[in-house]
């Protein structure tokens, strides 16, 4: 058995997401990282579904990076869809997103979002703002217990 | 009534009338005349009246005439020839001075009693009147009962004067009664009463009289039987004389013997002297005899025979001696003389011995009857006396039985007297004698003196309320009053200080203490006479209100029958009063509305409702009206009802006003309405026709060309009628409506029949059954006409004022509708227009402003990311390769790094800019201070190199959305701090001041660069700048978001500037409200 999974990046946009995920390794956080670009492969992965079909939906990450603005199904359809279900309810999600938008920040914590990350255009302070969140979400933060 | 029946006596002869006791003197028919006045004068003087008090007055002169005639006649010796004026005396038994005359103390008695009749016609004239009365009484019916004594002592002084003619029996009786009934009156007008009963009174006047008259008959006995006793010694004298002679005759003759047996002498001179003496006695003795006095006469010659005869023989033996003697007398003549005298003298002495015998009977009758009547009379007066006695002890015990009791209720009434609520007066003649406390308290007196010796008069105003002279009429009711009419008047007194006041005084003659006076109730009637001026007026008012009210009043009865009827119900019903008096309720009630009325009626009786109806009534000529009643039960004290009073009020009028003005309204309510105009004109016209029983309305309008009426309405009129008539021209005679189109005027056709208007439409009128068409047009606002408005009738009719003011109204609303729908078709499309253009212009925007923010949403996103992209792998070069790199390709890098984070500033700024558009501002206190000096500090902090020198002013607090305004604070502090950057030490000052309307003014002031002032317009535009980039950096966007964040806060911003010399950035907020 693999490693546990610890980060689902969901990120359309590469250069963000390489970005990410630097500036997570920076701080030997991105070992268990699964980077999907799209919301349906998002989903797809969470609930064993299409090209995930038959992965081991017991086997959750620890915290779901979600961009908002995603091809096909976007970011704040896959946290409704995640709040909907049992197995995903209470999956920490972090909203990491380029918008300001308040009406995307309120429909965020509306359905559950954990956090809400604007990502800066500076890299230091993108670099930050992921490293911090990624150290909160996996070294300090403790996880409900699993009953499923 | 005597002196009738003595008229009578007179006049058919029966002399017992005349003269009562026969022999005695007649009374004459002057004074039987003159009794039947007196009589008459004193009836009249009893009854009541003043006609009576003249009728006593004349008999009294007439009584008086005569008397005073009469007397005169004897005065005088003159004949006035009234003494047989009546009737001739017929001779009477007693010789009477002047035949027919009255005696001169009859006349007298009857002057008297004239003067005393005069007097009582004529009480209280005098104040001695009584008195004066008392004694002319007195003296009548003393001459009465001198009279009547004389009468019965046969004393004839008393009823005769010398030898005049006396007065009869009955006459001194009635002149006795006469005086007695004037002294009764005089006693009576002296206000005397008797004291004791009047049976006690009668008892002793009774028994008085018995004894008097006892004594009057005893006197007279007493003189018959000493009359009769004289007669009886003077017989017994006669028989005494009678028998001296007899024996002086035989004295003589045995002297004459003796002398001539013995011759001596001595005795015969005596004897004859002796029947001389005997013979002259008898004589005169019997000279009241005539037959003795004859038989004496007879005798007397033979005894002076004897006596010769004697002498002879005496002197014949004095001569001759014995023998010659002795044959003288034996020759027997003197033998024979003596026994005729003897014989003669029995004659005269049995006469004498009858008479006496029938006198001594006729004594002892006397002395019988006499001493028969005496103990039975005093026996009668003694016994009349005793019962008097008794009865006067019994009443005395009884009056002193009621002393104590008398002393007690006099002391009672004294009270009464002094604490009644009426003043109380007594008055002697006219002036006050005595009053309580209450008079003196009523004429605000202090003290009875103060009215003692007063006439009533002195206390009242000149004039009486009546306008009478108050001395003339008080002296009037006292006089009315003392002559015992006892007065009960209103009179107006004075007060002691003048102030007058109503009275009501009642006055009766009182007697006290033997006087006469009168007793004055006096009661101040002030506040009874305000009550009733009070009532008065108030009936005045209730009368005028009734006569003069425009509601008609009507009061019924038990029966519902109308008993008061006021003009205003004349008016409003037409019925007169007296057509209505009487007359049940439902002449006035039609029969639908008898139900109704007759529960009312019994409401009102029962007293449970039926105060207020509004009913229809029907008129005297059968007209309806409509009227409203205000009833109300009459009850009486005992709180039954007695009928019931209505106020009734014609509301005909007011209702159809009433009903005219619902009409205008539901009419306006109509045109308000959202129904099309056809649909209100319906309406209105149905409506109208309510208002109108019998129209027919109708409303033309004119067509757009201005030359055709088209159907505006006519609900009732036939459909086809309407039909034809629609489109119809204007013209000079077509119809009513074309010709009132066409001529601008009113044309009214009471007959469609005849008039020339409708000669083309005649058929067509009669077809539908139309007759009259009274047509006005209608003017719209402008003086335009607007079309036609036309009531029909199904008969020819010409409208009354009435009608034409109905038809005024109906034009009037007709136009307001019309030209209301008119507008509201206009404004209808106006609207329609407008909110189609509308509807276009917010699509428009909606899809701008959809744009807007898809292009915001795709910068925030998709403009930063490419950024975010550049500037975090220039940075990877940086760190991976920058050994590869030598400082011009760093700092290239660097540029690059710069420029794309400048480029997310301005990003960032420019989205906060256009969300400040669309951004909702909910206001709220600010403390705008705190706000300043926090920002401030925030940025200091920033700037930690730099020597700031912050002035902070007091800031009032502002109204408005913090997170805005902070950003405002922000803005323009930030701006101070970069633009003091080239000053060694940055002078800030931020300030607020009054704006006036506008709020507050904040400013932010700045010892800084400045800038050029004809650039101040440009500052606040969205990228404008005044400085280069290497002067200040900067994206250009910050005085724009103020500016907008501030004009949306309703306020304004402006710059103040000199290059070098800094610059004052001013914006306003509105105050906070309280």
């Amino acid at each position: 058995m693999s490693k546990p999974l610890e980060i689902l990046l969901v990120e359309d946009n590469p250069h963000d997401a390489e970005l990410a995920i630097r500036a997570l390794k920076k701080r030997n956080l991105a070992n268990n990282l699964v980077h999907v670009s799209d919301g349906q492969t998002a989903l797809d992965f969470l609930f064993g579904t299409g090209t995930y079909a038959g992965r081991d939906d017991h086997h959750q990450p620890k915290v779901v990076l979600l961009d908002l603005k995603l091809p096909k199904v976007d970011g704040i359809e896959v946290l409704r869809q995640l709040r909907a279900d049992d197995r995903t309810k209470l999956l920490p999600v972090v909203v990491l997103t380029s918008s300001r938008e308040e009406r995307d920040i309120v429909e965020s914590y509306k359905l559950g979002a954990n956090s809400y990350i604007v990502k800066p255009v500076e890299f230091e302070n993108f670099s930050e703002a992921i490293s911090n969140l990624g150290l909160y979400w996996l070294v300090l933060n403790e996880a409900p217990v699993r009953t499923l | 009534m005597v002196g009738c029946l003595v008229l009578a006596g007179w006049a058919f002869g029966i002399h017992p009338l005349t003269n009562l006791i026969p022999g005695e003197v007649t009374m004459k028919a002057n004074a039987a005349l003159c009794f039947i006045l007196g009589g008459g004068a004193l009836v009249l003087l009893q009854m009541p009246g003043a006609w009576a008090r003249h009728a006593a007055r004349l008999c009294a002169l007439v009584t008086g005439g005569i008397a005073l005639l009469t007397l005169a006649e004897y005065a005088t010796g003159w004949d006035a020839g009234i003494d047989e004026f009546l009737i001739r005396d017929s001779g009477s038994p007693v010789a009477t001075s002047h035949p027919g005359r009255m005696g001169p103390n009859t006349a007298f008695s009857f002057v008297l009693m004239a003067v005393a009749v005069w007097l009582m016609s004529q009480p209280s004239r005098m104040a001695r009147g009584p008195l004066i009365l008392g004694w002319l009484g007195a003296l009548v019916a003393g001459i009465g009962m001198f009279a009547l004594l004389g009468c019965a002592a046969e004393f004839s002084l008393g009823y005769g004067w010398g030898s005049l003619t006396g007065m009869a029996v009955h006459t001194a009786l009635l002149f006795v009664l006469l005086g007695a009934a004037v002294l009764h009156f005089a006693w009576r007008e002296a206000g005397k009463r008797w004291m004791i009963g009047s049976w006690l009174t009668a008892s002793f006047a009774c028994g008085l009289a018995l004894l008097v008259a006892l004594a009057a008959y005893s006197y007279r006995g007493t003189k018959e039987l000493v009359e009769a006793a004289k007669w009886v010694k003077h017989t017994h004298e006669v028989v005494g004389s009678i028998r001296e002679l007899r024996s002086g005759l035989d004295e003589s003759q045995s002297a004459v013997r003796g002398f001539v047996i013995t011759g001596e002498e001595p005795f015969l001179p005596l004897s004859e002297k002796a029947i001389a003496k005997a013979e002259m006695e008898l004589r005169e003795l019997t000279a009241d005899n005539a037959s003795q006095q004859a038989r004496l006469a007879a005798l007397s010659g033979p005894i002076a025979e004897q006596v010769e005869f004697s002498r002879q023989t005496t002197a014949e033996r004095s001569a001759n001696g014995f023998d010659a003697a002795a044959q003288r007398i034996a020759a027997g003549r003197g033998k024979t003389l003596m026994a005729r005298i003897r014989a003669d003298l029995s004659e005269v002495e049995a006469a004498e011995e009858r008479l006496l015998v029938a006198r001594e009977a006729e004594a002892g009758a006397i002395t019988v009857r006499t001493f028969a009547i005496l103990p039975t009379g005093v026996l009668l007066g003694t016994l009349l006396l005793i019962f008097g006695l008794l009865r006067l002890n019994g009443e005395m015990a009884a009056r002193g039985r009621g002393t104590d009791a008398l002393l007690e209720s006099e002391e009672k009434f004294r009270m009464l007297f002094e604490n009644a609520g009426d003043a109380i007066f007594i008055l002697e003649g006219e002036r006050f004698m005595d009053c309580n406390s209450r008079a003196l308290e009523m004429f605000g007196c202090q003290a009875r003196d103060q009215f003692v010796g007063h006439p009533p008069y002195e206390f009242s105003p000149p004039l009486q309320v009546s306008g009478r002279d108050s001395r003339e009429s008080a002296i009037e009711k006292i006089t009315a009053a003392l002559a015992g009419r006892p007065q009960f008047f209103e009179w107006t007194h004075t007060k002691l200080d003048g102030t007058p006041f109503p009275a009501e005084v009642s006055l009766n003659k009182v007697e006290m203490g033997g006087r006469l006076l009168l007793q004055a109730f006096v009661r101040d009637i002030t506040v009874r006479k305000q009550a009733e001026e009070g009532l008065r007026a108030a009936n005045q008012k209730m009368r005028l209100f009734f006569e003069q009210t425009p509601m008609a009043v009507i009061e019924w009865d038990m029966d519902f029958r109308v008993t008061r009827w006021n003009p205003a119900a004349r008016t409003i019903f037409g019925f007169s009063q007296a057509e209505a008096v009487g007359q049940h309720a439902s002449f006035i009630v039609p029969e639908a509305f008898r139900s109704h009325v007759d529960a009312v009626w019994q409401g009102l009786l029962k007293q449970t409702g039926g105060e207020r109806s509004s009913n229809e009534n029907v008129r005297k000529d059968g007209s309806r009206i409509l009227c409203e009643w205000y009833n109300t039960p009459l009850i009486d004290e005992r709180g039954i009802s007695t009928g019931a009073a209505s106020v009734v009020m014609d509301i005909t009028e007011r209702t159809h006003v009433q009903q005219l003005l619902a009409w205008e309204k539901s009419a306006l309510e109509l045109i308000g309405s959202a129904a099309s105009l056809h649909g209100v004109l319906d309406g209105l016209m149905l409506d109208l026709e309510k208002q109108s029983p019998g129209a027919l309305c109708s409303v033309l309008l004119l067509d757009a060309d201005g030359l055709h009426l088209r159907h505006g309405a006519g609900p009732s009129l036939p459909d086809a009628y309407n039909r034809l008539i629609d489109g119809v021209a204007i013209g000079p005679a077509v119809g009513s409506c074309g010709t009132a189109a066409h001529d601008d005027r009113q044309v009214i056709v009471s007959d469609i029949a005849s008039d020339p208007l409708w000669a083309d439409y005649r058929e067509l009128a009669f077809s539908h059954g139309l007759r009259a068409c009274w047509s006005t047009p209608i003017h719209g606002s402008e003086g335009k006409i607007l079309g036609t408005f036309a009531i029909y009738y199904r008969e020819p009719r010409h409208p009354v004022h009435a009608e034409l003011d109905l038809i005024a109204r109906a034009v009037h609303v007709t136009r307001l509708a019309i030209e209301r729908k008119h507008a509201e078709e206009e404004i209808r499309e106006l609207n329609a227009s407008l909110e189609r253009r509308v509807r276009e212009r917010t699509a428009q925007l909606e899809l701008a402003a959809k744009e807007l923010d898809a292009f915001s949403y795709s910068v925030s996103h998709d403009l930063r990311a490419p950024l975010r992209a550049v500037d975090g792998f220039s940075r990877m070069v940086l760190e991976d390769h920058a050994a590869r790199l030598d400082d011009e390709g760093r700092r290239m890098l660097g540029v690059i790094r710069g420029e794309t984070q400048r480029m997310g500033r301005l990003i960032d700024d420019l989205l906060a800019f256009s969300r400040l558009g669309r951004q909702q501002i909910e206001p709220a206190q600010i403390d705008m201070h705190a706000l300043a000096k926090s920002v401030f500090d925030e940025l200091m902090a920033l700037e930690p190199e730099r020597t700031l020198h912050l002035d902070l002013q007091p800031l009032p607090a502002a109204s408005g959305a913090e997170a805005m305004i902070r950003q405002v604070w922000v803005n323009l502090i930030s701006n101070a701090i970069k633009f003091t950057r080239g000053r060694a030490v940055g002078e800030i000052e931020i300030g607020a001041r009054d704006g006036g309307a506008d709020g507050t003014v904040y400013y932010v002031k700045d010892n800084g660069a400045g800038f050029d002032v004809r650039y101040a317009g440009k500052l606040f535009g969205v990228f404008q700048r005044l400085h280069s980039q290497q002067e200040f950096s900067g994206t250009g966007v910050g005085l724009a978001l103020v500016q907008r964040i501030v004009q949306r806060h309703g306020g304004r911003v402006w710059a103040e500037a000199e290059v070098d010399r800094g610059a004052i950035f001013s914006f306003t907020l509105a105050r906070p409200k309280p």
